[in-house]
């Protein structure tokens, strides 16, 4: 089964299986996020705003939660690190700068 | 009569032993008490700057010293943080077969990588994002372009020494340290008998104290201040008679004091149904599931038959719960390893309690580097779960905040209530030691005997 994101504003969407995070999901599409760490949960540069299906998302774990407390110095609220994320249905996030590797 | 062989009214731990109901073990059964002598121990120990220093350069960046459980660090990328004075280490799980200690700062800048324990997939610094691998080698350096003058293959994390016994894993912050193996081989043959690998640790309370490392770790190796600091413990503590084995030339020693029999400053008039009442009234430590002592049911405490002892019934009760709780047999304990406080300290400031129940380690360490703080630390570990149950993960350090008391901590039952008595006295020796005009503090010659082994062997680091 695969949840399906939606990223705005640029529209794309993507399916997210339920064993992989929406940034393994993303590169599997082959979408490129703003990433320094390349998905290891510990540069905070894939923080993405959730619009609709918070429902959907996974519990924010230690190590993301590090990250907003150490690295962003902001408090979660509706943002999460998609390197950490992980969908049970539909969401729709907003993350500037997500566009298809080859551009 | 010459110091030394002096000894306590009352009967000693062995004739205690004599009794037991199961054959004792011959690490039980030796009495060991090499003399020190009986100097005074100069106050400048626990207030100077100076020996601060002395401490941190000599000791804590040469001894080996106690890190963690191996628990703390069972999957790859897990670790935690051990900070003594101005050093800090990320002890890590670094693969499945491997532990290591990277000395916790970025090799760019010096910014500490990690603030905290966790799980991480490689350690990434917050200050320009240089990163390294779990293995400490270099993994990613942030415009590569501006450091032609790096090479990666000597852009690896420095690392200090690790050993691990019986669960518990040891660092070494000098690369030219003896082996781990020659460090713990003694203490290790010692403690045969009780194989920790399998505790899990049921609880781990770490505090911020107003008082010299020392002076906190000095109050949890003898059982002489029970008189004055845990009056209630007395009805079933044998607290001056306790038995204290030192060896001058090892860096470990050892206390034996027996529960369920009557301190010897108040066992005149006392019954041994006193005792064993007591006892339930009074020993109710730890929490249901991890071999909590014992509770009085609702038809009343067991009575002691003519001619038993409390210690007889106490042991038979607590076998027959701890078998109820952990689903396994206790009867090749002897009475001694279920009632009574065998702690063992180990140079510079490990001190754990062995025997069949849930035992306690405490740990000591300088806060920061300040002389008149440390950090006191109490691991509480249970046996082994049941067999088949799940093993419980290590539980974050809980960090007693300014205002809460031992007691609050519901998960030690009436453990709290000690620790506090304990722990309230701690600021107020530190606050005598200045105050006092006397240049020593004078020590029991027997009772205290651990304490002044312990200053032999810090003497004795200092000097090298």
């Amino acid at each position: 089964m695969e949840a399906v994101v939606r990223v705005l504003p640029a529209g794309l969407r993507f399916g997210v299986r339920d064993d992989e995070t929406v940034f393994r999901a993303a590169a599997r599409a082959g979408l490129r996020w703003p990433t320094v760490c390349g998905g290891n949960g510990s540069c905070g540069t894939c923080v993405s705003t959730v619009v609709d299906g918070a429902e959907h998302c996974s519990p924010v774990g230690p190590l993301e939660q590090e990250v907003f407390d150490t690295v962003l110095h902001q408090p979660l609220r509706d943002r999460r690190l998609v390197c950490q994320l992980r969908v049970s249905g539909p969401v729709t996030m907003m993350r500037r700068g997500v566009r298809p590797a080859a551009q | 009569m010459p110091p030394g062989p002096a000894r306590s009214p009352g009967p000693s731990v062995q004739d205690y032993l004599d009794a037991d109901s199961r054959p004792v073990p011959d690490v039980l059964r030796y009495d060991v008490n090499e003399p020190l002598g009986s100097q005074d121990i100069s106050v400048d120990r626990y207030v100077s700057r100076a020996w601060h220093d002395a401490e941190v350069e000599k000791v804590w960046r040469r001894a080996w010293q106690f890190a963690c459980r191996l628990d703390q660090v069972q999957n790859v990328g897990d670790h935690v943080i051990y900070e003594v004075a101005d050093d800090s280490l990320i002890v890590m799980r670094t693969a499945p077969d491997e532990i290591k200690a990277y000395f916790n700062a970025c090799l760019h800048r010096g910014r500490k990588l990690r603030s905290q324990a966790g799980t991480v997939s490689e350690l990434r610094c917050p200050f320009h994002s240089f990163a390294w691998n779990l293995d400490g080698s270099v993994k990613d350096i942030p415009c590569v372009w501006d450091f032609s003058h790096v090479k990666r293959e000597e852009f690896g994390l420095p690392e200090a020494r690790v050993g691990t016994w019986s669960g518990f894993v040891f660092v070494n912050l000098d690369p030219d340290c003896e082996p781990f193996e020659d460090f713990i081989a003694s203490l290790a043959t010692e403690l045969q008998r009780w194989p920790m690998d399998d505790r899990t640790i049921y609880l781990h309370i770490a505090a911020e104290i107003g008082c010299n490392w020392k002076v906190a770790l000095e109050a949890f190796i003898e059982s002489f201040h029970v008189i004055g600091t845990h009056p209630q413990l007395m009805p079933w503590l044998a607290d001056a008679n306790s038995q204290y084995d030192v060896r001058a030339g090892e860096h470990w020693n050892r206390t034996i004091t027996v529960q369920g029999a009557p301190s010897p400053h108040i066992a005149d008039g006392l019954s041994e149904q006193d005792v064993l009442d007591s006892y339930y009234e009074t020993r109710a430590f730890y929490s249901a599931g991890v071999g909590r002592d014992l509770t009085t049911p609702e038809d009343g405490a067991p009575e002691v038959p003519e001619g038993g002892t409390a210690r007889q019934v106490l042991a038979r009760q607590l076998r027959a719960q701890l078998e109820t709780t952990f689903g396994r047999t206790f009867s090749d304990y002897t009475d001694s390893e279920l009632l009574d406080a065998i702690q063992y300290f180990l140079f510079p400031n490990f001190c754990v309690f062995v025997g069949a129940r849930t035992n306690a380690v405490y740990r000591f360490l300088p806060a920061g580097n300040d002389p008149e703080r440390c950090i006191a630390e109490v691991i509480l570990l249970a046996p082994p779960p049941r067999r088949g149950a799940e093993r419980p993960e290590p539980p974050p350090v809980r960090w007693l905040q300014k205002g809460e008391n031992f007691a609050d901590i519901t998960e030690l039952g009436l453990l709290g209530p000690v620790f506090d008595q304990d722990y309230f006295n701690l600021p107020y020796i530190q606050q005598g030691l200045h105050t006092t005009r006397k240049p020593g503090i004078t020590l029991a010659t027997y009772q205290e005997s651990r304490i002044r082994h312990f200053h032999r062997l810090l003497e004795q680091w200092l000097e090298r």
